[in-house]
């Protein structure tokens, strides 16, 4: 065999399997990195795909097609297949052929080096009506207002172009991070800044947890101007208008909230999706955010929640700094090319496991609890309606007995708890019999953050929460989660949800989610989906009978009637 | 070309020592050579020189003979058939424009003389012979007869008005006017002011008959003809000569003269050359080696696919568009390729059409071959492919009726298939490694060597020398246009150092992997077979190429615990081969699995028995009469047999009961069938004669010379023993003659009685076939007969008769 032993296969069907154990990994990830999306991160082979979006996001970083041959030549076992290694090149070549300029004469201009490509993409009906008058060979005006949708179009004709029209500064306003006062940058999130203000505009791909409102943070103070910040919720708002105000120079009069209860506009402004997206009579009456100031820096958390008129809106805004910050780029509604050419390339990547490996999140341990269902509940859910049938399984009484346990335990040992599920009758009758506070959608805003406070503060161990609790909001402290019911296993929201118990702790103690599943029913279907898309990310999964968690509790029980010490959790 | 009476007996040459003598002079080697070099003087294997030379100098015999040779070696036949005979040497390099001393006139020259095709003698005037028989080419160098030769045209059309429309002054002698007008046409001067003069159209017209010619369809028929039209011109001037009324020839002299007075275009003679591209050795043998891998890959998808699911076959035979993209879609690849995959494995025995059941299946050879590793499989494919009488590319071509020809279509085989791929794979053959022939180069080179090859194939011949160049990269024998180190030993016919070198460039075959908590395990290299047979049962692959990842699955394992595998060797299996252990949520599902599968049983019964009253069937099942129905208890009020209903109500009758039969209401009961198998596809060499033994003819043959006097080649094999003509009538002989002499006989005899008789007959291509004639004459070694029943008239040679029978009375009765 004429391997060269490395530690990549290179599958002819794009993927690259990466042996994680191997002595040359970590060279060979950090050479991969850049070009290839990684895919699943089990504990032992990982998996990154090769696409044409990750290849021109390679082009956009500086990366040419023969460093990524080379790379793959270099560590990969087996042959390379010599189709791979040409399409490749062919498509990294398309990047860049195409650029966005400005001329002094005629403003921004579509300008290309190869007429054959230019003559190609003006042709296609997609492009033809966003582009001006041709005034030379090798170039064509483009209206100011169709930057966007034209790089949009170019994306799906397979030819990006590169943006090099540079943005507006933006009225400028001081802001200073307050770094040192309690929190330093982490050299990755200093990395990240530094390669968006390379790259100009951009996402950012960090897991929950490593950051990335720093890193936002970062960024506008490197920026100094006035900023749009783009946010999921209200409650998302409230925390980041918190973080504004304890790390950097901002003042409660420096920041704004656009919602639906408040209007203002400031040098800083939170808006949310929502209100982004309210029509009146078919029309968005909220639009006049994007221009009612002259941003320096448009900030869109979550990026890849984006909802798609946000994506029409920053078409119009190409001109303006954009700084997109997730923790994955995959959209459930596939709509990663348009984050490429509306918001910009990935600009900075770190896979969660290296993240963690550098103690910057909680590894966490996953557990599935299979919960055997009683007769009667079997029957309810074989009679019930196909789409009732999730919910029959998913809210079985019989669960109450294990997560009550399971809750019991972890609080015993002052773990800060969660208890997540999707059905509000389910949540309100757990909450009752564990005696601890609600919250759900109904929850008024300032309730729920005093709930929110008091979790951060210890005074509560145990909070149930809806599926409001999903996205973007920070409870540093919740290092159990305990979920009885879920949306139909979206990768995003396990991510999310995986992302609340993430959140680094100060002892370095040990994150643990638990699933409770109806065993037989389609709940423990999703169970399994949940489960492959936790160990592709790299996470301990285990799987564990439900009479197995009763007779320890009952053991410890027993053994505390007995005035013994509980024995360590497992 | 010359009529049937001129075939059947050429002028013999007198001052020639004749074939046979020359034959003589032949040693055993070459001997042996020129049987090898036209096999059907082989079959069946002449008796004596004599006879081989009667074959040999036989038209038919010689016309394929000529149709085998090189562009060169036919070039110098044409020549030779321009020139008159005796030839010397310099007439004929003049006429082909090159040097006495040519090299590839000499080296033309030798390979028709190892044809005994033509023959250049010794002496002061070295001269050169052809064989007789081949004067009778048609149109030599594509030039029609000369002038003289020539005398019909419009009928209207005297010679005298040809020569004054050729500008020339009519004589009184006729003589005179041929020669004069003859004179005129061979003169390049007076053909170029001639066709310059006549309608638009008439130069191009006259160069293209006088290149592509001779003959041209002349639209409106060659018999009303004027001078508006260019072929009217041509013909009013005698540039085209009546053949027929829509066909004109152009005479051999004006053909010339328009070629500038050379029959030969310059360099005819030349091998084409053959521009390579450099290409570097190791990525030519490591993308065909990915090639290969990826074809066998693809076939044992195939089987798997056809196993679980046979594909159904179009009513008109062939695979349905559907069921090709079925396969394309389980390969990830086009439709087109799908459908190759499909011939490939068809081709190489692996799958077959079942036209009894509309189904295609895999075939029982298939389980031997899935039982090989990687490289092995591959070997037999590009075996079978090298061997076979199939255009792989067909698949998917275009056929007459627009539409794209199926897959395991039951195709007539092409018969020159093997030997069309051979010619271009010799010359990919005979490209040194990094080298990489041209594929229009290859194609001039094979056209060149054998034109015969290329005509008459289902495609034009660029086109099939780009299947056979487009197939050898498919089966991974070349890349790049270069074979690779496997492909060349395969093609040299050493399939085990091609399977050897192809394993040196397969990833390593491991027996072990990885498994993950995701479900899903990593063969980091080839997996082995028996590991890989059960890894599909129990995941399914989710990625292919140098590792295979694969998943697993509730339906995967589901599929294992079908088969009969239990909880426990699934998971020993895990734990052998998994080098990470297996994770807790693999085994975890495992056992689930094992716990869950047969809570609901399902099996065969023919009928049951129930009661309300299980005291009561508690009673029957105890009944002594009842025993042999072998009555099962399923519950307390059910008991099942195999035994049929009525049998079962008859015999509780005679216990003394009174069974009521009820009504078969809805279930069904279903089993797996069994895989099915279809049978193996009849070998690929069905069609060839066995290679005659060369050796043994040669040796057999008795060295010696025809009887003096006989000097002609066409003598008829002597009659050692003739048998007696009665002039009376005969009776009918039931014995099969074999020998030529009985055989000669039983043909004499039956052209006299008017007998009806079965003979088998070796053709030219060596095929033997037996047919049913009526004899009509016997001439020299020819047999003129009528075939049965279409009633054709046929000439055989008698000499390769190998046996005929005179069919009975009652048999002819039959056949009216």
């Amino acid at each position: 065999m004429t391997d060269t032993a490395g530690p990549l296969i290179v599958q002819s069907d794009r993927t690259l399997l990466l042996e994680v154990d191997h002595p040359d990994a970590e060279a060979c990830r950090a050479d991969i990195a850049p070009f290839a999306e990684l895919e699943r991160s089990p504990e032992h082979v990982h998996t990154y795909r090769l696409s044409s979006l990750g290849l021109w996001n390679a082009s956009a970083a500086g990366h040419d097609a023969e460093q990524v041959v080379d790379a793959l030549l270099r560590w990969s076992r087996y042959a390379v297949p010599q189709a791979l290694l040409v399409d490749v090149a062919e498509v990294m070549a398309r990047y860049g052929r195409l650029r966005l300029e400005v001329d002094e004469v005629h403003g921004l201009v579509l300008r290309s080096t190869d007429l054959a490509v230019l003559t190609e993409v003006l042709r296609a009906k997609a492009v033809a009506p966003l582009v001006g008058p041709q005034i030379a060979a090798d170039t064509v005006v483009v209206p100011r207002g169709e930057r966007g949708r034209l790089k949009q179009a170019l994306l799906k004709a397979g030819w990006p172009a590169e943006d090099l029209a540079g943005y507006v500064d933006g009225t400028a306003h001081p802001i200073v991070l307050h770094e040192g006062r309690g929190f330093d940058l982490r050299p990755y999130q200093r990395q990240a800044v530094d390669a968006f203000f390379a790259g100009g505009s951009g996402a950012i791909v960090l897991p929950c947890g490593a950051g990335k409102t720093l890193v936002a943070l970062a960024a506008m103070a490197r920026a100094s101007a006035r900023t749009l910040i783009l946010v999921t919720n209200t409650v998302a708002a409230r925390q980041w208008r918190a973080e504004l105000l304890a790390r950097t120079s901002l003042t409660e009069d420096e920041v704004g909230e656009y919602s639906g209860e408040r209007k203002e506009i400031r040098p800083v402004t939170l808006a949310t999706y929502q209100i982004l997206t309210t029509r009146r009579r078919e029309v968005y009456t909220h639009l006049e955010l994007f221009s009612a100031e002259d941003w320096g820096l448009v900030i869109y958390d979550e990026v890849h929640l984006l909802p798609a008129p946000v994506f029409r809106m920053t078409a119009e805004i190409q001109s303006r700094r954009r700084l997109g910050l997730t923790a994955t780029l995959v959209r459930e509604d596939g709509r990663e090319g348009d984050v490429f050419s509306l918001i910009g390339p990935k600009r900075y990547d770190a896979p969660w496991r290296d993240i963690e490996a550098q103690g910057w999140i909680a590894p966490a341990r996953c557990t599935e609890v299979r919960v055997t269902l009683t007769d009667e509940e079997r029957m309810s859910y074989a009679l019930a309606e196909a789409e009732e049938r999730y919910r029959v399984g998913a809210t079985a009484r019989s669960k109450v007995a294990v997560v009550e346990a399971l809750s019991a335990e972890a609080v015993a040992h002052g773990e800060p708890t969660l208890v997540i599920g999707q059905y509000i009758d389910q949540i309100e009758a757990l909450a009752e019999r564990l005696g601890a506070p609600l919250i759900t959608g109904k929850t008024p805003t300032r309730e729920r953050e005093r709930l929110y406070q008091a979790f951060r503060t210890g005074e509560e161990m145990l909070l149930v929460v809806s599926k409001v609790a999903n996205f973007s909001i920070d409870l540093p402290e919740a290092s159990v989660a305990i979920q009885v019911s879920g949306a139909f296993g979206s990768r995003q929201e396990e991510a999310q949800r995986l992302g609340r118990i993430l959140r680094p702790k100060r002892d370095g103690r040990q994150a643990h989610f638990f699933a409770v599943v109806a065993r037989d029913t389609n709940d423990q279907e999703f169970a399994a989906r949940r489960q492959r898309f936790l160990a592709e990310q790299g996470y301990a999964y285990e799987i564990v009978d439900a009479e197995a968690v009763l007779d320890a509790a009952a053991a410890r029980a027993r053994d505390a009637r007995r005035g013994e010490l509980p024995p360590p959790t497992p | 070309m010359g009529s049937a009476a001129a075939r059947k007996s050429p002028a013999p040459n007198k001052e020639w020592p004749g074939l046979a003598a020359t034959l003589a002079a032949f040693g055993d080697e070459a001997l042996s050579r020129l049987l090898s070099l036209r096999p059907d003087l082989a079959r069946p294997a002449p008796h004596d020189l004599s006879a081989l030379a009667s074959r040999a100098g036989a038209w038919p015999s010689a016309r394929d003979a000529f149709h085998r040779l090189d562009r060169a070696a036919q070039r110098v036949v044409e020549a030779l058939c321009l020139l008159d005979e005796p030839t010397t040497l310099a007439e004929l390099a003049s006429t082909l424009d090159v040097d006495d001393a040519d090299a590839d006139l000499a080296s033309a020259l030798a390979r028709l003389g190892e044809r005994a095709l033509a023959f250049v003698t010794d002496g002061p005037h070295a001269a050169v012979r052809l064989l007789s028989a081949l004067r009778q080419l048609d149109y030599p160098a594509r030039l029609g007869p000369p002038l003289r030769s020539m005398t019909a045209g419009p009928p209207a059309l005297t010679l005298d008005q040809v020569a004054v429309r050729l500008g020339a002054l009519p004589t009184r002698a006729t003589p005179a006017t041929v020669a004069s007008v003859a004179a005129m046409l061979a003169d390049p001067a007076t053909i170029e002011r001639v066709v310059a003069e006549g309608p638009p159209g008439t130069a191009d017209l006259a160069r293209r008959i006088a290149t592509e010619g001779p003959l041209v369809r002349v639209e409106g028929g060659a018999y009303r003809v004027d001078d508006r039209t260019p072929a009217g011109w041509l013909l009013n001037r005698r540039l085209l000569a009546v053949v027929d009324y829509f066909t004109a020839v152009m005479p051999r002299e004006p053909a010339l003269a328009l070629r500038g007075g050379h029959p030969f275009p310059p360099g005819s003679l030349r091998r084409p050359g053959l521009a390579v591209a450099l290409v570097d050795a190791e990525v030519v043998d490591r993308s065909a080696a990915e090639q290969a891998l990826l074809v066998a890959a693809e076939v044992a998808a195939l089987l798997e696919l056809w196993d679980a699911e046979p594909a159904v076959l179009l009513k008109a035979g062939g695979l349905g568009v559907r069921e090709v993209h079925k396969v394309a879609k389980l390969i990830g690849s086009t439709d087109l390729r799908a459908a190759r995959i499909v011939d490939l494995a068809a081709l190489a025995g692996l799958v077959a059409a079942d036209a009894m059941a509309g189904l295609a299946l895999p075939t029982i050879a298939s389980d031997a071959w899935r039982a090989l590793e990687g490289p092995a499989r591959w070997a037999h494919l590009a075996g079978a492919w090298v061997a076979s009488d199939v255009h792989l590319f067909l698949a998917g071509a275009i056929s007459s009726k627009d539409k794209p020809i199926p897959p395991l279509l039951n195709r007539a085989p092409e018969r020159d298939a093997p030997r069309r791929r051979r010619s271009v794979l010799a010359v990919l053959e005979a490209a040194v490694a990094g080298t990489a022939p041209d594929g229009l180069g290859v194609h001039h080179r094979v056209d060149w060597e054998s034109p015969a090859l290329w005509a008459g194939g289902p495609a034009s011949p660029p086109v099939l020398v780009s299947w056979v160049l487009q197939e050898a990269e498919l089966l991974g024998v070349a890349a790049l246009g270069s074979l690779s180190t496997a492909g060349r030993a395969m093609v040299a016919g050493r399939p085990d150092d091609a399977t050897s070198e192809l394993a040196r460039l397969t990833p390593a075959t491991v027996a072990d992997f990885v498994v993950q908590a995701d479900l899903s395990a990593v063969v980091a290299g080839e997996p082995a077979v028996a590991m890989r047979a059960e890894l599909d049962l129990l995941a399914d692959v989710e990625s292919k190429g140098a590792a295979t990842v694969y998943r697993f699955s509730e339906a995967s394992l589901r599929r294992a615990f079908d088969t009969g595998r239990t909880a426990d060797d699934i998971v020993g299996f895990l734990e052998r081969h998994a080098t990470r252990g297996v994770p807790q949520p693999l085994a975890y599902l495992v056992t689930d699995l094992g716990r869950r599968f047969g809570n609901v049983r399902v099996g065969p019964v023919t009928s049951y028995v129930r009661s309300d009253d299980p005291a009561l069937l508690a009673e029957v099942l105890a009944t002594r009469r009842a025993a042999g129905l072998r009555l099962r208890r399923l519950a307390p009020t059910v008991a099942v047999t195999h035994v049929a209903a009525s049998t079962v109500t008859a015999t509780l009758q005679a216990a003394g009961y009174l069974p009521a039969q009820e009504d078969v209401d809805g279930a069904v009961v279903l089993a797996r069938p069994p895989a099915r198998r279809a049978p193996a596809r009849r070998t690929p060499a069905r069609h060839t004669a066995p290679e005659p033994d060369v050796a043994t003819i040669v040796a057999g043959l008795h060295r010696r010379l025809p009887p003096a006097g006989t000097g002609s080649a066409r003598a008829a094999p002597p009659r050692t023993s003739p048998p007696p003509v009665s002039p009376v009538a005969m009776a009918r002989p039931t014995q099969i003659a074999k020998d030529p002499w009985a055989v000669r006989a039983l043909l004499d005899a039956a052209c006299e009685e008017f007998w009806l008789v079965r003979l088998s007959y070796v053709d030219s291509q060596g095929r033997s076939s037996e047919l049913t004639v009526e004899p009509t004459d016997v001439e020299g070694d020819r047999l003129y007969a009528n075939c049965f029943p279409r009633g054709n008239q046929r000439t055989f040679v008698i000499d390769v008769v190998e046996w005929a029978r005179v069919l009975t009375e009652a048999e002819e009765d039959q056949l009216a």
